[in-house]
């Protein structure tokens, strides 16, 4: 059965049907030739896999975010970041890597900050000269901050496949994301240095500082109520998705007035049809894993790495690898929907902490969105710097390489993962 | 005509599913914690059903718009007749499974139309009749692109880069 759903999932896949199609015709043929399910276990799976609170979560972070970028909040987050750190050398790629992480915070999307972010940076890095691949691979990777750095779509999604909580996870990616950028920022400096690329503007100025963050405070403050609600306990990471979207309306209405009420029946469809793409994916997927669950895959992993080796530390390397591996050809949000479950229980049968487990796990699927030749953050900033995948497809391996060096780093030492939470979780 | 019609009814079910989702969402929040206003019980629950609604409100045109997330590094390499032979073929997958979803997404509502949900007593046959109804929205999205596909070749849209992740 597992055998037969991987086999006609990869078959359809390579035909080009959409990956939500895919993973629903796959399982309903399974579904169909088995003799003890019925056929309206298909409709019924479905509707329970998305029937959840927590995964409501999503429409609010994605609305958030747009109404954020709409409002025109991006450009003002770049104009601080710069501010901060624009007299470095090679300046605007660290500008790149440190408005991601802020917008990461924002938003909850990693493709959605490559479209924010890249559409400003990627423009100017390629007027001030630096070359368009480099320019297009700071911005995807330093874009897969954003699932790590709260809030996190990823997280939604991975907590409630794999019942582990969601605000732990958000809060324990705290950490392991400025890791990220401080290590995507020492590779950045490594290369620009090389390159010759100058700092865009002569010195650090508090004064530039401060006025840049007044202009930013509005998109600042959204992490700090996102993050300071689930923490003091006020509200679960939902209802924090709802206080975000209300409060965006009314910056970007009331005191920005960069959205007009007239714009908001737009937002609202085109968030909802960024929502369902992922929605109509874990639905069938919610088939799917269930077929594999009934036919004991867990298992058969957990048998298969026993073959190899009785120790947890290198299973868990061992799957990491697997899922690195896996995501030069298979995008971010599929590996999390088809493995998360399955190889949590694996980690969990070798005592692994699920919310380590999930950090690492989710780290190791994002960076599949940059790796060539299937990498949906690659593709967005190719297609914002006007180049092809395959050009950018060299420039991208010092900070794949960066990126897997975190991973590592996270695997070996749990407490990154850990401390957050532990201070506000008992 | 009739086609302005249809995208209107759909943006604007869109628009209230999305409105009333925030809305249960945010009085159920803020309910907690205003003592004075009744506290609920169904916020939760509006909020699950308005967000599934929803989303398959705009299942349709999710399809329209090629918004799917879908892998072409192969078919990127093929000649512009197979690919769109290829198009074809999945057009009809989708047409497949929604036609699947629509029929048994009905016989599922029919036999859970006495079955009611926890908070509100709502009847769940009326609410998972939102997946045959999406399925159908599915089917004529579908039908339009394989229109498109029979008269232009390949002129249908790429796939639009996946927004969420």
């Amino acid at each position: 059965m597992t055998l037969f759903l991987f086999g006609l999932f990869f078959v359809l896949l390579l035909v080009e049907l959409p990956v939500a199609f895919a993973i629903g015709v796959s399982s309903s043929i399974a579904v169909l030739l088995s003799e003890r399910l019925p056929p309206t276990f298909i409709v019924s799976k479905i509707f329970a896999g998305l029937d959840s609170f927590p995964l409501m979560a999503i429409p609010f972070y994605v609305l958030a975010g747009n109404l954020m970028s709409e409002g025109g909040l991006t450009q003002k987050i770049v104009s601080f970041a710069n501010a901060l750190v624009g007299h470095v050398r090679g300046g605007l790629a660290h500008v790149s890597i440190v408005s991601a992480a802020i917008f990461s915070g924002v938003s909850g999307s990693a493709a959605a900050d490559t479209a924010a972010i890249g559409s400003i940076m990627i423009p100017a890095m390629k007027k001030e000269g630096y070359a368009s691949d480099f320019s297009v691979c700071v911005v995807a990777s330093a874009c897969t901050m954003g699932p790590i750095i709260p809030p996190s779509i990823l997280f939604i999604v991975y907590g409630s496949l794999v019942q582990v909580s969601v605000g732990q996870l958000f809060l324990a990616g705290f950490l392991p994301g400025l890791i990220m950028m401080v290590t995507l920022m020492a590779f950045a400096a490594v290369i620009v240095r090389r390159r010759g690329y100058a700092a865009s503007h002569a010195r650090f100025l508090l004064r530039r500082a401060w006025e840049t963050l007044v202009g930013a405070g509005w998109a600042l403050l959204v992490p700090v109520i996102i993050i300071g609600g689930i923490v003091g306990g006020w509200f679960t990471p939902t209802e924090a998705g709802v206080i975000a979207v209300v409060y965006a309306l009314l910056v970007s209405i009331l005191v920005l007035r960069t959205v007009r009420i007239a714009d908001v029946p737009r937002i609202f469809v085109e968030s909802a049809i960024m929502t369902a793409i992922v929605m109509l994916i874990l639905g069938p997927a919610t088939v799917f894993g269930s077929l594999l669950i009934r036919d004991h895959f867990p298992d058969r992993i957990l048998a298969a790495l026993g073959a190899l080796t009785d120790n947890g530390l290198v299973s868990v390397f061992l799957m990491i690898a697997f899922i690195i591996a896996a995501g030069f050809v298979i995008d971010v949000m599929v590996l999390i929907i088809m493995l998360a479950y399955p190889f949590a229980q694996v980690a969990a049968h070798y005592g692994y902490d699920p919310i380590h487990f999930g950090l690492v796990f989710t780290l190791a699927a994002t960076i599949g969105g940059i790796t060539p030749p299937v990498g949906s953050l690659l593709f967005v900033a190719c297609s914002i710097g006007r180049i092809g995948l395959g050009e950018a497809s060299r420039a991208i391996w010092p900070f794949v390489v960066a990126l897997v060096l975190v991973n590592v780093l996270l695997i070996v030492f749990p407490a990154l993962t850990t401390i957050v939470p532990s201070l506000f979780f008992d | 005509m009739l086609r302005r019609f249809y995208d209107r009814l759909i943006t604007t079910l869109v628009v209230v599913a999305v409105t009333v989702m925030l809305g249960a969402a945010l009085v159920g929040t803020v309910s907690r914690y205003l003592t004075f206003l009744p506290s609920i019980s169904w916020g939760e629950e509006v909020t699950r059903f308005a967000g599934i609604w929803s989303v398959f409100l705009v299942a349709g045109l999710t399809i329209r718009q090629g918004a799917h997330l879908g892998v072409d590094f192969l078919t990127a390499r093929l000649p512009l007749r197979v690919r769109a032979a290829a198009r074809l073929v999945n057009c009809a997958l989708i047409l497949g499974f929604s036609g699947l979803l629509l029929w048994y997404g009905l016989r599922l509502a029919a036999e859970n139309m006495q079955q009611y949900s926890p908070a509100l007593e709502w009847s769940m046959g009326a609410v998972y009749l939102c997946i045959p109804i999406g399925a159908a929205l599915m089917i004529v999205e579908s039908l339009a692109v394989t229109r498109r596909l029979l008269r232009g070749g390949a002129a249908a849209p790429p796939t639009a880069p996946p927004m969420v992740e």
